[in-house]
This record gives C-alpha cells, structure tokens and sequence, in this order.
C-alpha cells in the first residue's frame, strides 16, 4: 500500500509538472504582440482556406499565428470564434444567414453584417466562389431515369437518399428542400459527406448532398440537379472575424483579407482535388491557391510534418489527455466511490449522475463545453474526465461493498478506528475492483480521446478525422493502429500496475482452490 | 464486573454480569440472542434500553473505541483479513497504536509459543494457513495488546472434531493461565462445559438459566434446559468439564 502511495503521488507530480510545462511553453512565445488564431471547419476546403489565412497573417509580420485547423460543424467553429479561441475562420453566406443567425427569409450581405456586429464581429466581402448546396446523382443515374433538375426526384420515390447530417439539420437542408419541391415522405440515410461519395460510387445510394467546389464532382463525374424551383440560398465565402482584430492585428487582418474578390470556384476546386484526390497537405494546397489567387509565391505556409514526427507527437498529446483526465477521474472518482458506501443520498447521486453524465453523445458533451471553455485541449479533458468517472465510481463503491459483511464487522471490532480501517483493510480489499475500474476508464478514453481532435485538442484523432475526411485510408491507419496499440500497451500496464497496488495475499487468494 | 442489556427485538431485557477472571459461556440456539449479547459488549449496536459497563466504565459511543482496546475479540474462521499475512494480522491494531517494531516482534513471539504456532507460520497469507491455524492467528490478534477481556463467537465451530478438541484444551488452559475475563459464545453445550465456569443458556432473545453445568443439569429451570440437553446427548458431567 505503501508503494501504492507512492506511485499515486509520482504521477500526481508527473502530471502537474507536464501541465505546468505546457502552459510555461505556450506563455514564452507569447510576449504580448499581435497573436492571431485562424480557425478552420471540419473538410478539406477550409482548411486550405485556413492555411492559406495563416501563411498569409505570417507573412505580414504577425508574431504568433496558429491555425486550428478541422474544428468539425458550423455550431463547434462559431462558437469558438465567439469565445474568443479563434479570431476568424471562412464561412458561407448562406450558413451565417440561416445557421448563425437563423434567419426566417433571406437576408442581404448588409442586414447579416449588422446583426454579426451585434455580436462585434465582421463579415467580409465575398472571396469569389459560391460553395452552395447542391443535389448529386450518378450519371448513370441521371441518364437511365432522365433526372435532370430536383424537381424530376418527385416521379422517382424509389431513390435511396443519403444526407450530411448537419444537412438533414439545417432550416436550409432536407427539411426546407422537401416541402420547397413537394418531395413525398421517404427513407432517408444520415451520412457523413465524404463517406456519401463513396457510397454514391458503390450504388448503396442513389441522392446525396454535395457541395459544388467538391473535386469528387469531376472525378465521379456526378450529376448536380438544377435547383429549378430555385431554393438554395447562395453560399459565398466570406472571412468570419473578431472585430477587435482590427485594432489588435490590423496588419494581419489587411493580409488575409487581400483573398477578398480573388478565389473563384475553379481554383478552389483545383485545390480542393489537390488536397482531398491528390494527397498533398492542406499547407501544400493553400501554397498553391494563394499562388493561384494572388499571383504570388507564398513563402511561409508551414511544410507538413513527416510520418514519424507526426506520430510521436500525436502519441504523446493523446497520451497526455488520457493520462491528465484518468488522474483527475481516480482523484474525484475514488473518494466519492468511498462516500458512496456511507451515504445513501451520495450513492443515489453519484452512481445516476455519473451514468447520466456517461450517456450524454461526446460530440454532445463538447459542444456543449466549447462555449464554457473555449475550444483545444481543456474541453477535451473535460469531457474525458467526465466519462472517465463513472466506472471509477462504481467499482470503487462495489469493491468497498462486496467486503465480506462478518471481517467488515471484525474491523471495528478488534479497535481499528476509521481511518486504519480504510487505509489498511477496507481499500487493499477492494484494490482488484478498483484497479479494473481504473483500467476500464483508461482503455474507455484512448478511444474517446480521438473525438478530441473535433475540438482541436489534437491527438491521434487528427489524422482518422483527415483521413475519413480525405477517404485516406493511410492517413486513417496512422491514427487508429497506434490508438489500438495503446489500448493493448494500457490493459499490459495494468496488469504490470496490479503487481504493485493489489497486496500478494489477495492474489495468492485468487490463485488458491 | 458488570453488564447490564437492554434489548427489544434480539434480546429480551436481561441483566448479566460477568465476573472477572472467569469465563462466562453463553449458549442457546440461532437465533437465541447471544451473538447480539457480544456485539453490544463490543458497542457495534447500541442498546435500545439500559446500559452496558466494562471495568466499572459505561459503554457508549465516544467510550467504544477505546474499551474496545481492552478487549479482545475472535470470531468464526479466525476473521483474518486475507490481504494480510499472519503477522500483519495479529499486529494491525498494536501498529495502529503506536506499538515500536521492536515492541511488536517481542509480543509476537510470546504469543507464538502461547498458541502452540512456529515462527514461519507468521509469513503465512489466511489461505495458506489451515482452518485450525487460522483461528489461532486470531487468538494471537485477540491477546496482542494483552486486553483484559476475551470475547469469542463461535470460534470453534468450522473445525474438525480433532482439531477443535486440541484447541478447546489450548483454550482452556490460556484463559486461566493468563487470568482473562471471557465471554464465550458457542451452540455446543459440551464445549461450553469444558472451557467455562459459568453457563449462560439463552432461549428466543431471553436468559433461561445462569449457573455451573451442574446447576443446569441437575436443577433446570425449565423443560426447554432439558430439551436442550438432551438434544445435545450430553452426559452427566460431574465437576464443570470433561465429557
């Protein structure tokens, strides 16, 4: 017990130095000068938009610029513009107008700029290309049934629909587009975009939604049905910023906003195919836009990191939130698992709350942490913590309960007070159930910790969410064969770990007949 | 010495008293009070009516923890913790309170000789250790910190005939070699007549009868005293012991 302690304390001090080193590290280049934080959404075009944003800002002379880059839906990305962890990122007209600021009717690039102000933020003017929504089917399709604009969808209720789920959502989307068109009532799929494609491709689906700088387009050489009741608001891409940016970085601002008027939508679907076909990096695409936009070689949009860097770095940040939010889970989790065993009320609450907290969808949960927290890596904890807690609880509960009831009573009755009781009888015991319920929170979370990468906490989530994102299935692997092995490596700790902390006598228990 | 109960659903009021330096053996059936008798004295549960004294000393919840310390306390199986080896369990309580290792080991190896061990079985985890061996673990526990006052629950009565014979004798033979104040709860009338001086039979929460064998077999108070003995097949013993 006592090198359990021991070892508690070693990582508790282990832990705490590596959160201090983080934040000593994020302070020192941050010497009060212009730092601007360019955010991107969750695909390939605005992470190119983002990175080019980014060289761009460089470029200019701005101290610090970042780039958070696959911040997942409009919802997660608005939000942390709002809260401040991001000063701009590109957006689309027709998206503010409907999903920001929830219009009921179509509003002009005026009306939107003064409700964003509201909120001290400023639109700008649109950079060239309309990225709207648009219906896609194959062409072998289109030809066999003589589909040629949405409206011809009504005689065919036969058509498998697949839709982005955010679609499906949207005022704009699924709904607004079958009442606009009369469209009958039918099974329909929620998919996640790029996955549509491929789906679309292996005939599982006939309809899906696209959007129209997608490369796939050309590639797949799909159908986009003409929008013939004309239903789809226009999705310009406009830059989405603080306004504070404009006394804080005004030179970076004046940079970033020179891709005003200059990106139509053939460049941007050039670099979208580079990116999302070709399998350059979004660092390497946005080099290529801005040449093509500006005319200009960019110097410093950042080379991407090789194969082995970028896993040792996203082994250790992905190691980093599991083992900080685990730490906190068995510091929270063990005591209130002990207060549990002597009150009813604190049983009732912790075990339901925790198993209420443990239901909640993560991309729920971080969506609903972002503007509490920001985006980036203390949202992610957050939400790691949180589900890290309940098998904690409840094992550490269950094992304090199943000590047997007469050696619970010898206890107390041969003079052990409190404390000793606990410390030297009731916890040892219960030592095989809590360690598994530790180990069950830490295998839980290296698999949770890769939706931390939707909030930009990084991590071995970045390259699957590029990966399904790009459909590149190498870019995948990179990220779920390491978060497999580490489950393996953890459950190997733990049965390493279990030697030091569950005493000889119980395992020798265990052993006997 | 003395006690007085007060109960209401397990134990029917009943005034007890304990002389010091003797053993009380409190027999009946399941069920029949005594082992709640025994977690008064230890104050787990607390008295609905009346008082309980040890010493001279009013038992109660601030007093509990440290009259517990003058008493010595084995149940069924010897209660050993299981994560503990032998010598941990015998010396938990005596290291909790302050005990020097030195201390310790002396006592340790006093009470080796005592309850018939050897030193290796010290080392020894409760399931590498026999039914038998275990329970006199639990005796080593019970006198560590040389408590007054034993207290058993039935601490006989997983054995085998032979080795519960071996360790009613060991038994009998400490309690008055070392003068303790006992009270031991048994369902066994033989055993209860060989290791005590005093026989207190309970019947459904209530004391039936108090005195020596002789007084409960040849004046029982009631048909349940000879039921019970019959029950049993015990012979007339004629001096408080043997069978």
């Amino acid at each position: 017990m006592k090198r359990a302690l021991f070892f508690f304390f070693a990582t508790a001090v282990g832990c705490a130095a590596l959160l201090a080193a983080r934040q000593a590290a994020s302070d020192v280049v941050d010497p009060g000068a212009a730092t601007v934080t360019v955010g991107s959404k969750g695909f390939p075009e605005s992470w190119i938009l983002g990175a080019a944003l980014t060289a761009l800002a460089e470029e200019a002379g701005a101290s610090k610029v970042a780039h958070r880059k696959n911040l997942g839906g409009t919802e997660i990305t608005y939000q942390a513009l709002k809260s401040g962890s991001i000063d701009l990122y590109p957006e689309y007209t027709g998206t503010i107008d409907q999903v920001i600021l929830k219009s009921t009717r179509a509003k002009s690039h005026d009306e939107m700029r003064a409700a964003l102000a509201e909120a001290d933020l400023g639109m700008s003017d649109p950079l060239g290309f309309n990225d709207g929504y648009a219906i896609a089917v194959s062409r072998e399709a289109a030809t066999r049934l003589g589909l040629r604009a949405i409206s011809d969808l009504k005689s065919h209720p036969e058509l498998r629909f697949g839709f982005t789920h955010e679609f499906l959502g949207r005022a704009d989307g699924f709904a607004g587009l079958s009442r606009h068109y009369g469209l009958a009532a039918r099974e329909t799929r929620g998919v996640q975009h790029e996955l549509a494609y491929e789906a679309l491709a292996r005939g599982q689906l006939d309809v899906i939604d696209i959007y129209t700088t997608d490369p796939q387009i050309e590639k797949l050489s799909l159908v986009l049905l003409r929008d013939d009741l004309a239903f789809f608001p226009r999705y310009d891409a406009v830059l989405l910023y603080r306004r504070d940016l404009e006394r804080r970085a005004p030179a970076a601002l004046r940079a970033m906003m020179r891709m005003v008027g200059r990106v139509d939508e053939r460049m941007m679907m050039r670099a979208n195919a580079a990116v999302a076909l070709h399998g350059l990096s979004a660092e390497e695409g946005a080099r290529a836009l801005v040449a093509d936009a500006l005319g200009v070689q960019s110097t410093s949009a950042g080379r991407a990191p090789g194969l082995s860097a970028r896993l040792v770095r996203n082994v250790a940040r992905h190691l980093e939130l599991v083992g900080v939010s685990l730490f906190f889970a068995v510091l929270i989790g063990v005591p209130l698992g002990i207060w549990a065993t002597r009150s009813k009320p604190v049983a009732v609450l912790s075990l339901a709350g925790a198993g209420l907290l443990q239901t909640i969808p993560s991309l729920a949960l971080l969506a609903f942490l972002i503007p509490l927290l920001g985006i980036g890596t203390a949202p992610a904890l957050v939400a790691l913590f949180v589900y890290g807690l309940l098998p904690i609880v409840q094992s550490t509960f269950t094992g304090l309960k199943s000590i047997p009831a007469p050696l619970s009573e010898a206890a107390d009755a041969i003079g052990l007070r409190a404390g000793t009781k606990l410390r030297r009888v009731a916890l040892p015991m219960a030592s095989p159930a809590i360690m598994s319920g530790i180990k069950t929170s830490a295998v839980i979370n290296v698999g949770t910790a890769t939706l931390a990468a939707l909030i930009g906490a990084e991590g071995l989530g970045n390259p699957i969410l590029q990966g399904i994102a790009l459909r590149d299935t190498g870019l995948i692997l990179e990220g779920s064969v390491p978060a497999a092995l580490l489950a393996l490596v953890v459950q190997g700790a733990f049965s390493w770990l279990d030697r030091i902390v569950i005493p000889e006598g119980l395992r020798r228990s265990s052993r006997a007949p | 010495m003395r006690k007085r109960f007060g109960g209401k659903t397990a134990l029917a009021p009943t005034d007890l008293t304990i002389e010091g330096e003797r053993c009380l053996a409190l027999v009946g059936p399941s069920g029949s009070g005594k082992s709640t008798i025994l977690r008064l004295v230890l104050g787990l549960v607390a008295p609905d009516e009346g008082t309980i004294s040890i010493g001279g000393e009013h038992l109660d919840a601030r007093t509990a923890p440290n009259l517990r310390l003058r008493m010595g306390y084995v149940i069924q199986d010897g209660g050993l913790f299981p994560h503990l080896d032998a010598e941990d369990n015998a010396a938990i309580v005596a290291r909790q309170n302050g005990y020097t290792e030195e201390r310790v080991k002396k006592r340790l190896e006093a009470l080796i000789d005592l309850v018939g061990l050897s030193p290796e079985h010290l080392r020894r985890y409760p399931v590498e250790l026999s039914g038998g061996e275990r329970q006199r673990v639990g005796l080593m526990r019970a006198l560590m910190l040389d408590p007054p006052i034993l207290l058993f629950d039935e601490p006989l009565a997983a054995l085998d005939p032979i080795i519960r014979l071996r360790l009613q004798e060991d038994l009998r033979r400490i309690f008055r070699d070392l003068k303790k104040t006992v009270l031991f709860v048994t369902h066994d009338l033989a055993e209860a007549a060989f290791v005590a001086d005093e026989i207190a039979l309970l019947h459904d929460g209530r004391l039936v009868q108090k005195g020596s064998i002789d007084d409960l077999v040849q004046r029982p108070k009631d048909a349940f005293v000879t039921e019970f003995f019959q029950a049993q097949r015990v012979q007339l013993p004629t001096n408080g012991g043997a069978r």
